[in-house]
């Protein structure tokens, strides 16, 4: 065993480092030299981040191995490859029949389980399987409340979690299923059998004096742990940064206190400095910093690190408070939510004084740092140890671990640049280049880590039971925020777009102004018909991200609705120069070509987007749509039910299928499926707008009205509801209410030729034959071109004697609206549709 | 009924296109000629190429069959013919045909064309004036200028109207501002 360790070492440090055909080369000689299922395994994994799943997945298959992590790396092959039966075979123990509980599988895969579970759903949900997809993704969150995925999919499959009590840490026994097996313990207990005993602060049998007689020499050691990576300049070099953001302003003005103690600081520095250059040591806990599976190594370390940092600390303690208060009003418009933080981290600073006084660990790290490099041999061996427990999770953890750093440079320089960095502003747009949250993590970390010390008093109780009570208050801000997520996605999932808006736009500014959010913003506007404002936020998240694809296909749509050719030409460009195998993309290059008119291009392109990724239900509407355009009326019914089987709550569907209902004059059918899609998105006025017209031609008038009432008390601004309300009304014989409606519709679509013809025709039906030609004439004037060849009809008095006879016989002398003249629309404001109709103009003369 | 007509305006069936009136259908529809030279057939006749073309090779009247799977609108056929290079290959007098299939075709269209350079976009109205919906339709050239035998045609495209966005306005027509268009459906 001990002779290939280092082999093992060689391949997962390659792993690490995405030196992926070294890593499988040396997986391929160990698994030929050392048949065993851990050889098997590191090669699959090799094979499966390399890209390619197919191979793992064969050798796995081939092996038929059955240790937990083999098989649950075969079924992830499997669900990749689509293997689905196979999959849940494997996960279930090849008995379908007799599927196991979800407590077997739990008892089996241990701390993967959540993983499994997660798997097992996304097959009971391709499978149709839906109550137990999402009693499986409950499960998955139960074990692991840290899978915001298992509940980003319960939300879209339509069930409601609660994010309060989803996002909670409180329950859970221990930190396995999140963060896998502590790989401290691992580490220090197959320490036990070589002879570096000493770092044995963690096991459980370890007596009080062993801990602290250990604690000081621990960190060094585990820093040669994590020392795999050339120590990282950016450590030290916060002040490169710069902060916009007034929390952390905060932070910095809090820290500068410790910093002048370099060692201490610097100390810190290398847990967050491997993560985080710019996060200032210590301050205020953020409630909303999220911490990933790998906080708890950290965890563990810190207590080691920080009754130093603390004992210094402690004395500067009244005037940090002071500077807190101070700072308090500095910080004053942040939300209310955030001062807590700040107010909280008295008491832990009043604490530590206890800390220097009961507990007499004085290690002073910084000297000992430098020693790290020297200790090569227990490098090697722990950083392959943990990686070997952690076979699965490797990839969240490893980029952090590696880049643990020893500080070099010496105590005074660095005290001197990190006090001047804790000036200085430090950025958050270099951290949302990177995977902020990781980084936010270790500011939690660190700062509860101080807390728990405290509270205890540093007489170090049960290690195990500290440990966890430390994870849980530093995963409790995580929580915190992914709760309010989780609100906000569950209303936006729900398609209460209005109060989704107020949960986003009450996220604190650092993760408000991300692109996710921002884009989530952006699609709840546009659900909301406001496509307006989801450009604005679209637009947004293209300047600060424009490298993300998700929900971009929603923006071309919001493009396509409002006409900006150029602006969705840019977008598709820079789309698919980005990546050609993002189904987005190529939605959005099939919106430019519809939006030109080009419906044989466009369907070629949403055809390439169904074909790059088979499972992204938008295209499959999106093709179906243009292929009602083109009047192929049975592949577009064809794709809608493609896209309905895939995501059964994609209303988008539902209401093309009930568009080609409506034109095939089906109105029982359409209604159906409008009130269907209706039920989905419950909120929009345009379906209620459809589903009242189609009452309508039902001639359902009452009905119609009631439903288009809906639609407006819905959404006052859209003029379609009352344009039809006012048609309805019109072929009710209810004139002067028409009228009324029309006359509102004037203030609010000035440049629409044909709020003027309906007017026209109201009038010519009243008999006020003047007002009826103004009108028609208007509406030609807007419409030059005659599309709406209904207008010549409507003027043109040959055509129209018959019924003109029979209008005077049906005529209310009465009802005479002479108060039109003021509305003349060529003077009226420019609107949207000003322009539009200017460049019309301009095109038609071209002609 | 029948209506003689002289040679229509120019227009540019793209730009028609563009505009979202009317879009081509001519691609769904299947393309049978009375006779061609080899090399100068359907393919060139529909190649969106203005160099290349049909060229008959028989008897007058020369027939354009062109039928469709399911019955469609036909707005208008828009035809190029170049005198200044067919010269008296070029079409004098073409008859619209529309029916269900070969045996009930009526003529629905007859123009009379005078040296016509470009395209040539004859509408196809019903007796309501309303754009006809049918099979099959031929396109007949009965007699050519300076009553040449065979005949040259470039490009033959049939246009029907574009379907409103959305639905319910049939009795309307189309919205014409954004304000309203950007509510007229989902996508």
């Amino acid at each position: 065993m001990i002779v290939q360790e280092p082999v093992q070492a060689a391949i997962w440090h390659c792993l690490n480092h995405y030196a992926y055909p070294d890593a499988i080369f040396l997986a391929e000689r160990l698994y030929a030299e050392v048949d065993s299922d851990d050889a098997l395994f590191l090669l699959a994994t090799c094979y499966y981040r390399s890209g390619k799943p197919g191979q793992a997945y064969s050798i796995l298959r081939n092996k038929g191995t059955s240790s937990p992590q083999c098989r649950y790396l075969l079924a992830r092959c499997c669900l990749d490859l689509q293997k689905l039966s196979e999959a849940e075979s494997v996960l279930t123990g090849g008995d379908t029949a007799r599927s196991k509980s979800f407590d077997e599988l739990v008892s089996e895969f241990g701390d993967q389980a959540c993983f499994a579970l997660q798997i097992l759903a996304r097959i009971c949900s391709q499978t149709e399987r839906r109550s137990k997809a999402a009693e499986a993704y409950v499960q998955s969150l139960k074990l692991n409340p840290f899978l915001w995925h298992s509940f980003e999919e319960l939300c879209n499959r339509g069930e409601k979690p609660d994010p309060l009590r989803t996002f909670q840490v409180s329950h859970l026994e221990n930190f396995s299923m999140c963060h896998g097996n502590n790989p401290v313990v691992n580490f220090v207990n197959s320490c036990e059998h070589s002879s570096c005993s000493s770092i044995t602060n963690s096991s459980a049998n370890t007596n009080e004096a062993t801990v602290l007689n250990t604690i000081s020499s621990t960190p060094i050691q585990l820093l040669n742990c994590f020392n795999t990576a050339p120590p990282s300049v950016r450590v030290f070099t916060p002040e490169e940064s710069s902060l916009a953001n007034p929390l952390n302003a905060g932070h910095s003005g809090i820290a500068p206190l410790p910093s002048t103690r370099g060692k201490s600081v610097r100390f810190r520095s290398i847990f967050s400095g491997g993560i985080s250059p710019v996060t200032p040591s210590f301050g205020v806990q953020p409630l909303d910093s999220p911490s990933y599976c790998d906080s708890l190594q950290m965890a563990y370390l810190s207590p080691t690190l920080v009754p130093s940092t603390t004992l210094t600390e402690a004395n500067d303690q009244k005037s940090l408070a002071k500077r807190v208060s101070s700072l308090r009003a500095h910080v004053g418009q942040l939300i209310s939510r955030k001062e807590t933080p700040l107010q909280q981290s008295k008491p832990v600073f009043s604490q530590t004084s206890n800390t220097s006084n009961t507990s007499n660990i004085v290690p002073t790290p910084s000297p000992t740092t430098p020693q790290a490099p020297l200790q090569p041999g227990s490098v090697r061996r722990s950083s392959r140890l943990f990686s070997n427990s952690y076979s699965v999770k490797e990839n969240n953890k490893s980029p952090n671990r590696n880049k643990f750093v020893t500080p070099k440079s010496p105590s005074g320089k660095t005290k001197s640049r990190i006090s001047k960095a804790n000036r200085n502003k430090t950025s958050f747009s270099e951290l949302n280049e990177r995977n902020r949250s990781e980084k936010e993590k270790t500011e939690t970390i660190t700062s509860s880590d101080l807390k728990i010390i405290s509270n205890n008093g540093g007489s170090v109780l049960n290690p195990i039971m500290q440990a966890l009570q430390m994870q849980k208050q530093s995963s409790e801000g995580l929580m915190a925020l992914l709760r309010e997520l989780g609100t906000a996605y569950l209303h936006l999932s729900q398609f209460n777009c209005r109060k989704a808006i107020d949960c986003l736009n009450n996220l604190p500014p650092q993760h408000y102004s991300t692109g996710w959010v921002l884009s989530l913003l952006g699609k709840a506007y546009y659900e909301l018909t406001d496509y307006q404002q989801a450009v604005r936020y679209f637009s947004e998240v293209r300047e600060r991200e424009p490298y993300r694809l998700q929900l971009m296909e929603l923006y071309s749509t919001a493009l396509w609705q409002l006409q900006k050719e150029v602006t969705l030409s840019t977008l598709a460009q820079d789309l698919v120069a980005q990546d050609r195998l993002s189904p987005a993309a190529w939605c959005a290059t099939g919106n430019c070509f519809s939006l030109q008119k080009e419906h044989d291009t466009a369907i070629k392109f949403f055809q390439r987007a169904v074909q790059v990724d088979p499972t992204f239900v938008y295209a499959y509407t999106l093709l179906g749509h243009e292929y009602v355009t083109t009047e192929e009326l049975d592949k577009a019914m064809s794709c809608f039910r493609s896209a309905v089987r895939i995501d059964a709550r994609h209303y988008n569907a539902w209401y093309g299928i009930g568009t080609i209902y409506s034109k095939q004059e089906r109105y029982l059918l359409a209604e159906i499926h409008f009130k269907r899609a209706l039920s989905i998105n419950t909120q929009s006025s345009v379906l209620l707008c459809h589903i009242g017209v189609v009452q309508h031609a039902l001639q359902k008038t009452e009905k119609a009205l009631q439903t288009l009432n809906n639609a407006i008390a819905n959404d006052p601004k859209n003029p379609l509801c009352k344009f039809h309300r006012a048609s309805i009304y019109f072929a009710a014989g209810r004139h002067a209410e028409a009228l009324k409606e029309l006359e509102e519709l004037k203030e609010i679509v000035p440049k629409e030729s044909l709020v003027y013809y309906l007017t026209g025709k109201v009038h010519k039906k009243l008999g006020n034959t003047h007002l009826a030609l103004m009108h028609f004439s208007w509406a030609t004037d807007l419409d030059p071109k005659g599309a709406n060849s209904q207008i010549k009809e409507a003027i043109d008095p040959a055509l129209n004697h018959s019924q003109a006879e029979e209008d005077t016989s049906t005529t209310h002398p009465g009802e005479d609206y002479p108060s039109e003249g003021s509305s003349a629309p060529q003077h009226e404001s420019s609107q949207e549709g000003a322009e539009f109709v200017s460049m019309r103009d301009e095109s038609d003369e071209s002609l | 009924m029948m209506t003689t007509k002289t040679a229509v305006e120019p227009v540019d069936p793209v730009r028609e296109e563009r505009t979202g009136k009317v879009r081509e259908v001519g691609s769904q529809a299947i393309w049978s000629l009375s006779s061609c030279k080899p090399g100068f057939g359907v393919d060139q006749l529909r190649d969106d190429c203005m160099d290349t073309y049909w060229q008959s090779d028989g008897q007058l009247p020369h027939l354009v069959n062109i039928q469709f799977r399911r019955k469609t609108t036909v707005h208008d056929i828009c035809i190029f013919t170049d005198y200044k290079l067919d010269e008296s290959y070029t079409p004098s007098r073409i008859s619209i045909r529309a029916g269900t299939n070969f045996n009930d075709l009526q003529e629905v269209e007859v123009i009379d064309l005078n040296e016509p350079t470009g395209w040539v976009l004859i509408p196809i109205k019903d007796i309501h004036e309303k754009p006809i919906r049918t099979f099959m339709i031929q396109i007949a050239v009965i007699s050519n200028h300076q009553n040449g035998r065979d005949t040259h045609m470039r490009q033959i495209k049939i246009h029907s109207p574009m379907e409103f966005r959305g639905i319910g306005i049939e009795e309307f027509g189309n919205y014409v501002t954004v304000a309203c268009q950007q509510y007229s459906c989902i996508r």
